[in-house]
Order: C-alpha cells, then sequence, then structure tokens
C-alpha cells in the first residue's frame, strides 16, 4: 500500500489521484471494520471466556483453566454423540432423498425444471420454526396422522412419534433437504449429456455410465452439499428441543441451556469452540477424502 | 379419616368442585408453612438461608411526608402462567390476554396507569438467568415486579438485587399479610418482598388419556413412578423433583436431616427413568396436558383446576406434598417501582385477593381471604385446594434452604438427570 | 402432484440417457422418489396453511375441529404478535440497507481493484457463513454482556451501547451475518461484468463518479437487489442468533419460539401463511413478467 502511494504523491497528482489507491481500502473498511468488531473479536472473547474461572456474579477471570473443556468433554458425551449421529445420519438421508431429486430435474426436469426447483426451495419462504411446528402437529400423539389411527386401533395408543430420536433426524433431514438438492442440482446441470451418452457408446451400462462419469462429476455438489447440510445440522438445537426427548438433546440445546439457562458462560463457551474445531477438523478430512479440497478455497 | 382422604383424591375438575367434609382449611394451611418456616432460624448453622444485605443508610424517612406522585406505567410484570384471574376469551383460551383480567382492569382504572403483564416465568432458574447478566451489570432488568419462589427471593434480596420497598405504599400488605408467613429469615421485616400465593406439588393427570391407555388414576408417588416414562413429566424445579423424591423413597423431606446420600439415592432411583425418556419441564407442563403428550406429571396444586380441562386433576399424594410460597419484588433500577408497589398493595385488598385466590386455586397469603371466598362462592370452601384438608397439612413438606454442599450435588445431580440442566 | 409426475413422463422423450437397461425402474423410480421428496418437503407448508382455517378450543391449535375464518379475521389477534412483526420488519429493513451497503462495497472493492490482503479478506468473508448460527450468537452474546459485566470491557465501553441487549444488538448481529451473504451474491453478478463498458464511459469524459452511478451501478444493481432480497428473507426468519442476543426484546420467530412454549395459536399458522403466500405471489410475478419481456423481445 505504502510504496504506490508514495509513487503517486511524487507524481503531484491531485487530491483524487492520491485518494485513488486508497479507494479499494476505503470501499472495505467499514463492512470489514464491522466483522472484525462483531465476528472475530467476539470469537476471541469467547476463547477467553472459555479458558476463565469464575461465575457471572463474582466475575469471571481469564485464568487458562481447562476446567471449562474438561467439563465440556466429560459431561456431555451424549450429546456429542447424538450430535454427530443425528447429522450424520440426516445429511445421509438428504443426499439419499436429494440425488434422486436433483438428478430428476437436472435431466428429466424439461420445461418444469425451473417450477420443479421452485417445489424445493418453497419452505424457505416460511419460518423454520413454524415448519417444524408444523411436524410437531402433523406427527403429535392426537394429531392429523397418529390420531386417525389410533381411533381406528390400528395402532396403540401409547405410540408416539414426536419426543424420539427418529423425529429428530427427520426433522433436521426435512429443514436441510433444500440445502442437499440445490447444490446437486447445479453440478448436475454442468454436465453435458454428451458425456453420458459417449460412455454409453463405449457399452458402459447404465450403472456404469453414473458411477464412472455421473457421479465423479457430480462430486463438488456432492461436497457443497453435505457441507451446507452437515453444519447447520450439528448446531442446530430447535428439531432435538421440539420434536425430542431429554435423550436425544444435541450440543447445540447444551450450548443453549448453559448459556441463556444457567449463565455458564465458560462451559458454554468451550462447547462451542469444541464445535468450531470440530467442524473445521470433519470439513478438512471431508474435503481430502471427496479430493475436491480445491473446492474449499 | 378415611372420608377426608377420599376426598382430597376425588378429582378435582375446572370449576367443579367436589363436597369433602373437611373444612380445616386455610388457616391451619399456612399454620402448617409456618412449622416449617419457623423451625429454620432455629435449623443447623449448616442450612444456608440467604440474608438481606446489611441496610444500607438510604434515608427511609418520613415518606409519607412527601406527597405521592401520579404513578407512572406502563407496570412491567414477569409473571407464571395461570396465576391471575380471568375472564372472557382469555379465561376460554387459557391463557392471559391484555384486558382479560378483571383485577388487573380495575387496577389500571382506578390508577389510570397500563400494565403490561406478561405470562414470562415457566421456572425459577431459567427465568433467574434471563435477568441475572443486567442485574449483575447493575442495568435495568426491564421488569418493574417479579414473582419467583422463597428460596429465589432469598438468594436475589441476600445479593442486593432487589429494591426496597417503601412500606407506606403498601398498608394493605403491611396490615394483612397473614402472620405465619412473616419472619422468613431472609427478609424478616419484609423490606423487599411480599408473598404472592402458596402452593402445592403433587400429582396432576388427564383422566382420559389414562383411561384410554387402561391406567388407574395414581394415587402416589409411587404410582406415578410406575408410568410409562415418556408418558410422564417431573419438574425442572429441583426443590420439587427431589423432594418428592426424597417422600416417594421414605425419607423426610426436611432440609435440617437431608445428607447428600439421600439426594444420591433419589438419583439413582429416577435415573432409570431419565434413560427411557422421562422429562424435565417447568410450567410447560400445561402444553403438554393441552395436547395429551402427558398422562400424568408433577404439577403445581391451582394449575390443572384454572386453567386446564375437565379432565385434568391433581391429587395430593399420599406420600406427602412439597408446599412453596411464590413472592413478588422489585428488582434493582425498575422504572415504574412505585406503580409497583400500588400493585402490590392492591392486590392485598382481601376482597381483590379472594377474587384471584378463587380463580387460580392457590392459597392467598390474605387476611380475611378466608372469609372472603366463602363469600363470594360458597362452593369453594370445600375446595381443598384453597382448603387443604388436615391430612393433607400433615402432608405438607417444605423443602427450600440447604446447605452449600447440598445445593451444589443437588445442581450436578439434577443436571445429570436432565441432561442440560 | 400428478400433474408434476405427468411433466416428467413427458419430457422423457427430450432425455438422452440410455434406452435399453432398466428402463422401467428409471421411468418411474426417479419420478416416484421425486414426487415424494416434494411431497415432503410441502407437507408442513399444507399444514400450516389448513390448520390456519381450524376452529380449535383453547390454547392449542394442535387438532382439526373445522373450518372457520376467524384466525384470518384476526390475524394479529395475540399478545406481542404486532409488536414481534414491528421489530422484526423494522430489523430486517435498516439491516438489509445497512448489510447492503457494506457488502456492496466490499464486493466491488474485491472485483474491480487488485490490493494486498485479498486472500484474507476472502476469508474473513467466508467463515461467517461456515460458522453454526449458534457459535456466532453465543460468541455475540459473550462479547455483548462481557461489556456490560467484566472487568476491562465494561469500562470501555458506554453503558447502553452493547448491553443491556436491546434492538440494538439484534441490528448489530443482522448486518453482521448479512454482510457475507451481500458480499457473494453481488460478486456473482460482478463476475459478469464487463470492464470496457466503464472504460469506454471513461474514454467519453465521464469522471470515476459519474461512471459509477451512470454505468457501473445500473448494471450491478440486479445483483445489489437479489442481494438485498436474500438479506431481507435472512434477517426476517433468523431465529438462533437472534435468541442468543435479543434479551427481552421479541422478533417474530422469537415471539412465535416463546409463544409455542404454552400456547399455539392459530395467529401462527395465519402470519406464517401470509409470509409464504405473498413470498410465493412475489416469485411467480416476477417469473412471469421477465417470461413475458423475454417473449416480447
Amino acid at each position: 500500500m505504502t510504496a504506490p502511494a508514495l509513487a503517486l504523491k511524487a507524481s503531484k497528482g491531485g487530491l483524487r489521484q492520491r485518494i485513488r489507491p486508497l479507494i479499494p481500502y476505503l470501499l472495505l473498511a467499514p463492512g470489514i471494520l464491522w466483522l472484525l468488531v462483531f465476528f472475530v473479536v467476539p470469537a476471541i472473547q469467547m476463547f477467553l471466556m472459555s479458558v476463565s474461572s469464575g461465575s457471572l456474579d463474582e466475575g469471571f477471570k481469564v485464568t487458562f483453566s481447562t476446567r471449562a473443556y474438561e467439563r465440556a468433554l466429560t459431561r456431555f458425551g451424549p450429546q456429542f454423540s447424538n450430535s454427530l449421529l443425528f447429522a450424520g445420519l440426516a445429511t445421509a438421508a438428504t443426499f439419499l432423498i436429494g440425488f434422486p431429486v436433483a438428478y430428476t430435474i437436472a435431466f428429466r426436469g424439461g420445461r418444469y425444471k425451473n417450477f420443479l426447483l421452485f417445489l424445493v426451495i418453497a419452505p424457505f419462504f416460511t419460518s423454520f420454526l413454524i415448519r417444524t411446528i408444523s411436524w410437531k402437529v402433523l406427527l403429535g400423539d392426537e394429531g392429523p396422522v397418529l390420531g386417525p389411527l389410533k381411533d381406528a386401533h390400528l395402532i396403540p395408543q401409547a405410540v408416539s412419534v414426536t419426543g424420539t430420536a427418529f423425529a429428530v433426524v427427520a426433522g433436521i433431514t426435512y429443514n436441510f433437504l433444500p440445502f442437499m438438492v440445490l447444490p446437486l442440482y447445479v453440478a448436475l446441470e454442468k454436465i453435458d449429456p454428451k458425456l453420458i451418452e459417449a460412455a454409453n457408446d463405449l457399452y458402459a451400462s447404465r450403472w456404469q455410465a453414473f458411477r464412472r462419469v455421473t457421479f465423479p462429476l457430480a462430486l463438488p455438489g456432492v461436497f457443497a452439499g453435505s457441507i451446507l447440510t452437515f453444519i447447520p445440522a450439528l448446531g442446530d438445537f430447535i428439531n432435538a428441543e421440539l420434536l425430542g426427548n431429554p435423550k436425544t438433546q444435541m450440543i447445540g440445546n447444551v450450548i443453549q441451556s448453559r448459556f441463556i439457562e444457567a449463565n455458564d458462560y465458560p462451559t458454554a463457551a468451550a462447547l462451542s469452540f469444541i464445535l468450531m474445531l470440530g467442524i473445521l477438523f470433519a470439513v478438512t478430512v471431508y474435503g481430502r477424502a471427496l479430493g475436491t479440497e480445491q473446492l474449499t478455497g | 379419616m378415611n372420608e377426608a382422604k377420599t376426598g382430597v383424591e376425588q378429582r378435582i375438575g375446572r370449576r367443579a368442585f367436589l363436597k369433602g367434609s373437611a373444612l380445616a382449611g386455610f388457616g391451619a394451611f399456612l399454620a402448617a408453612c409456618a412449622g416449617t418456616s419457623s423451625q429454620a432460624p432455629s435449623a443447623p448453622a449448616s442450612i444456608n438461608v440467604p440474608t438481606p444485605p446489611p441496610a444500607s443508610p438510604s434515608p427511609s424517612v418520613a415518606p409519607s411526608a412527601t406527597p405521592k406522585p401520579a404513578p407512572t406505567g406502563p407496570l412491567k410484570w414477569a409473571q407464571w402462567p395461570a396465576y391471575i384471574d380471568l375472564v372472557g376469551k382469555a379465561a376460554d383460551l387459557l391463557k392471559y390476554l391484555p384486558g382479560s383480567s378483571p383485577t388487573l382492569e380495575a387496577f389500571k382504572k382506578q390508577y389510570n396507569v397500563d400494565v403490561d403483564y406478561e405470562e414470562k416465568i415457566q421456572a425459577n432458574e431459567t427465568f433467574l438467568a434471563t435477568i441475572r447478566p443486567q442485574l449483575v451489570a447493575g442495568a435495568p432488568t426491564g421488569w418493574d415486579m417479579i414473582t419467583v419462589t422463597d428460596w429465589l427471593a432469598a438468594k436475589l434480596i441476600s445479593k442486593g438485587w432487589i429494591e426496597k420497598i417503601d412500606q407506606s405504599n403498601v398498608p394493605n400488605c403491611v396490615a394483612n399479610l397473614r402472620a405465619p408467613l412473616k419472619n422468613q429469615p431472609w427478609d424478616p421485616n419484609q423490606e423487599y418482598h411480599y408473598p404472592w400465593q402458596s402452593g402445592m406439588t403433587g400429582i396432576g393427570y388427564n383422566k382420559a388419556t389414562l383411561t384410554k391407555n387402561g391406567k388407574p388414576e395414581p394415587k402416589s408417588l409411587a404410582d406415578l413412578w410406575a408410568l410409562p416414562p415418556d408418558k410422564i413429566t417431573f419438574l425442572n424445579e429441583k426443590r420439587d423433583t427431589f423432594g418428592l423424591g426424597l417422600l416417594k423413597l421414605g425419607k423426610s423431606a426436611d432440609p435440617a436431616t437431608t445428607t447428600l446420600a439421600d439426594l444420591q439415592a433419589v438419583h439413582d432411583d429416577i435415573k432409570p427413568m431419565a434413560d427411557k425418556g422421562l422429562r424435565f419441564v417447568g410450567n410447560e407442563y400445561l402444553q403438554d396436558f393441552a395436547a395429551k403428550k402427558t398422562w400424568a406429571a408433577m404439577t403445581w396444586s391451582g394449575d390443572l383446576a384454572s386453567y386446564g380441562t375437565e379432565d385434568d386433576h391433581w391429587i395430593a399424594p399420599t406420600e406427602g406434598v412439597m408446599i412453596w410460597t411464590d413472592n413478588v419484588l422489585i428488582p434493582k433500577g425498575a422504572a415504574n417501582k412505585y406503580t409497583a408497589e400500588l400493585m402490590m398493595n392492591f392486590c392485598y385488598d382481601p376482597t381483590i385477593a379472594a377474587k384471584i385466590a378463587n380463580y387460580v386455586y392457590y392459597v392467598s397469603p390474605v387476611n380475611g381471604v378466608n372469609d372472603a371466598i366463602k363469600k363470594l362462592d360458597p362452593s369453594a370452601a370445600s375446595n381443598p385446594l384453597l382448603f387443604p384438608p388436615a391430612d393433607v397439612i400433615a402432608r405438607m413438606h417444605n423443602w427450600q434452604f440447604f446447605s452449600d454442599e447440598i445445593e451444589q450435588q443437588l445442581n450436578d445431580l439434577y443436571l445429570d438427570l436432565a441432561g442440560t440442566g | 402432484m400428478t400433474a408434476t409426475a405427468g411433466a416428467l413422463d413427458r419430457s422423457e422423450s427430450a432425455v438422452r440417457a440410455p434406452r435399453r437397461v432398466r428402463r422401467q425402474l428409471s421411468n418411474w423410480m426417479l419420478p416416484s422418489i421425486t414426487a415424494l421428496a416434494i411431497g415432503y418437503l410441502l407437507v408442513p407448508i399444507v399444514v400450516m396453511i389448513i390448520f390456519s382455517f381450524n376452529d380449535y378450543t383453547g390454547k392449542f391449535n394442535f387438532i382439526w375441529r373445522g373450518f372457520t375464518l376467524n384466525g384470518w379475521l384476526h390475524p394479529l389477534d395475540w399478545p406481542g404478535l404486532s409488536d414481534a412483526l414491528r421489530i422484526s420488519l423494522t430489523v430486517a429493513a435498516i439491516s438489509t440497507l445497512a448489510a447492503t451497503a457494506l457488502g456492496t462495497m466490499i464486493g466491488l472493492a474485491l472485483m474491480r481493484y487488485q490490493f494486498a490482503g485479498r486472500g484474507t479478506i476472502n476469508g474473513l468473508i467466508f467463515l461467517p457463513m461456515a460458522t453454526p448460527e449458534i457459535v456466532m450468537g453465543a460468541s455475540l452474546l459473550t462479547l455483548f454482556v462481557a461489556s456490560g459485566t467484566q472487568a476491562p470491557l465494561k469500562d470501555v465501553i458506554p453503558k447502553g451501547t452493547l448491553f443491556p441487549l436491546g434492538v440494538q444488538t439484534i441490528l448489530i448481529a443482522h448486518i453482521m451475518f448479512n454482510i457475507s451473504y451481500v458480499v457473494v451474491t453481488v460478486k456473482a453478478r460482478l463476475a459478469g461484468f464487463d470492464r470496457r463498458l466503464e472504460e469506454a464511459a471513461m474514454d467519453l469524459g465521464a469522471n470515476e463518479w459519474a461512471t459509477f452511478w451512470r454505468v457501473t451501478f445500473p448494471l450491478i444493481l440486479p445483483g445489489v437487489v437479489a442481494a438485498g432480497l436474500l438479506a431481507f428473507s435472512l434477517s426476517i426468519d433468523d431465529f438462533v442468533i437472534t435468541y442468543f442476543v435479543s434479551g427481552t426484546i421479541n422478533t417474530f420467530p422469537i415471539w412465535v419460539y416463546t409463544v409455542q412454549k404454552n400456547a399455539l395459536p392459530v395467529q401462527i399458522n395465519v402470519i406464517g401463511s401470509i409470509v409464504f403466500l405473498s413470498a410465493v405471489g412475489f416469485v411467480a410475478l416476477t417469473t412471469l413478467r421477465s417470461g413475458r419481456a423475454a417473449r416480447v423481445k
């Protein structure tokens, strides 16, 4: 920055000339400053909190104590594994459902492509919370599905869908399915049908053509879709809260309740940090495994 | 004796009172409260009852000398669900709506000030967490008046987070507070708090749902424990859940005798149920009852009678009940302190207090309510929620204040049961 | 749904996929899976709309009891709802304006100028999108609470700016998470931007300022509008971050979350339906208009 600035000063340009090299920085400054103060600084603050001891009443002191991390790791094992399990299952489920959908729309949507895509993103036009509540109503013990079945004595009275791990995974799957379909669609859409034709001409079976040509070309979409699903699913607490039971709580529920219901900031901060590190680790490993690391950059 | 027992265990439908014979009632209930609370000062030193902060040299001199200002508003009151009288649509909806409470409307009219009454509190601790950062920072909480249970009231007062009540603004409270509720060690002179309602923690259940699923109506805590864990709820109010847990195991729920081992035993008793889906909730249980999600639960005595349906009932289990008092306090930095005091005073008018108590089915702390309720609604005299019969009084337990050690253990064990606590 | 399935069949002729193997399977399987998946995505919305006409009693709109227009005739008839909507709209409007301005400036700087530190800036833009919402909400709350209660910060930061929480902290958070999305959207639009147009304008004697407003801005305007719409919808639907930083203020999602704990008023369904239908209407209208414009050309 200084070098060109000096050069310009030397060329005795007017005010405009001197400001010119500063323009990109002036454009960047307000927004970047905002992100620094309200994204980076809070992250640092949270890290300091995670190595603090004390209580809200007495005041927290940065002591570089690892107690909060020990507590976070030893006490909340089940919730961590729930998070990994549910987010993993839901990501797999969104892939299994989302791939055929994206494939169908991309290759067979015809002139209804846009309409079908619109249907896929339609859920985004209502609030996340309301959709989840809607599931709760739909699958409630006396709701429109179970109620009539129970009244007809087709299923036992005691059967519940809500308040189970299944409901939580189904809820997460539901809420993040469009995040999987859209990148998959974008990736599949780009594939030249002639490539698949060529494979067929070379006597590849339909399955072989898919496995050797279509799927590898769709990998960037698979990567993006699963990241877009897995990360928010891992930190989610609404599905577990509205559709689950105490045994299906996820790490998001713990962070939420430690922060907001217990003012136990160090533990909550430590949990958040572990979650963040876990995600970075998972994304890196996953990117390597799929051979798509160039995408993360 | 037998007669009285069946009386209590008869179902108490909404607005439908049974014809019990026990008239032991109100005074005896409070006497029972007093029995335990007056023990507290003489209890072992390990019992940690928070005490008010040392008197600050704030001049409380002759407040009556100055003319009273006009009340400011809106009065922001954080309250529990099912804790005020309602009429009209709100009464059908079983939820407070602005303009739906005769008491609050009368107050607004009399003082020409608005009241922002919100059913914001589902549990003491979760509510505390929402105001604590502000209190620590010395910033206003946004509330002018809050309603919390004894143990939390004591804690807030001891931290110096509560405004001193100007007694000259609350003559009704001074005159009408029932004697047994006075002299609490944590605020012996009512400088910071006045009781709102007292109640019991027992078993609530939906008869229709239980019958449908071929289960008998519970009579004891053991019966409650025997139901499918994922169809019942306990309370996230640790004192209630562990208190009833002690009674269920046949241990006494007395702060002076409770040991760490006792708490561990309760934990071990409940843990298998928690593993099978038992949930710990606050006042949200009203929603679960409405959604028929819950068959039976630990609930507070008045709620289901006032805000539940015809099928919802409450009983005092044979092993015993927990009792407690919720209190109104003015948090530090309240913008409308004077209006809050006026409200306290207003609700301590026996006729107003009677109207509230006879709607919410909790026990009023106000002298003279006894007679006022009976005048208002002769059938209420036999309501065991308002006038607990002698055998229930004999089974009441007050378990609010412990040593730090017990409290810590209680927190840890509860956290382990409830997952996130 | 049958119409969609039919559309998929008809478009079959256009597909270049191989014809021999297991044709039946893909003929029926893929469209069926797609139809089912889209059904899965739409069911909660249909439930939401149907239950907005439910003539229920009590506080819980859980069980179907018959048809009524009551909810639609009294869409705001629940305490706190109109305030919450007002705050949601205000916050969405202000944060959209601010984030769109800040984000567009960053986008311009990144696309039009060469400068040192570009990689770092890109990373800083990417990070908020890759961070789970709960972590961002938690870290902001840590900063805000610390600014009111912790030793170094509470003496530096004036009381009332960051703590106690309020509308201002919600705005701070919404602007923060919206900036990245705006940058990405504007950049995507600028990617196809022909720099020669600007050069031509300058050659014709326009100064930089005039060139920007007369040439550059109109060209990127669609991208800016798209970014603004995205920011608006993200802001109005945000629950998790807002939940951490809102204190006693209710936005619409916070209101829904709080209310559903002890009631489920029909107004949730009505407002949800209104938002959904107007978003759908908006999309349909713009699609129709652009379609007609294309045909006219």
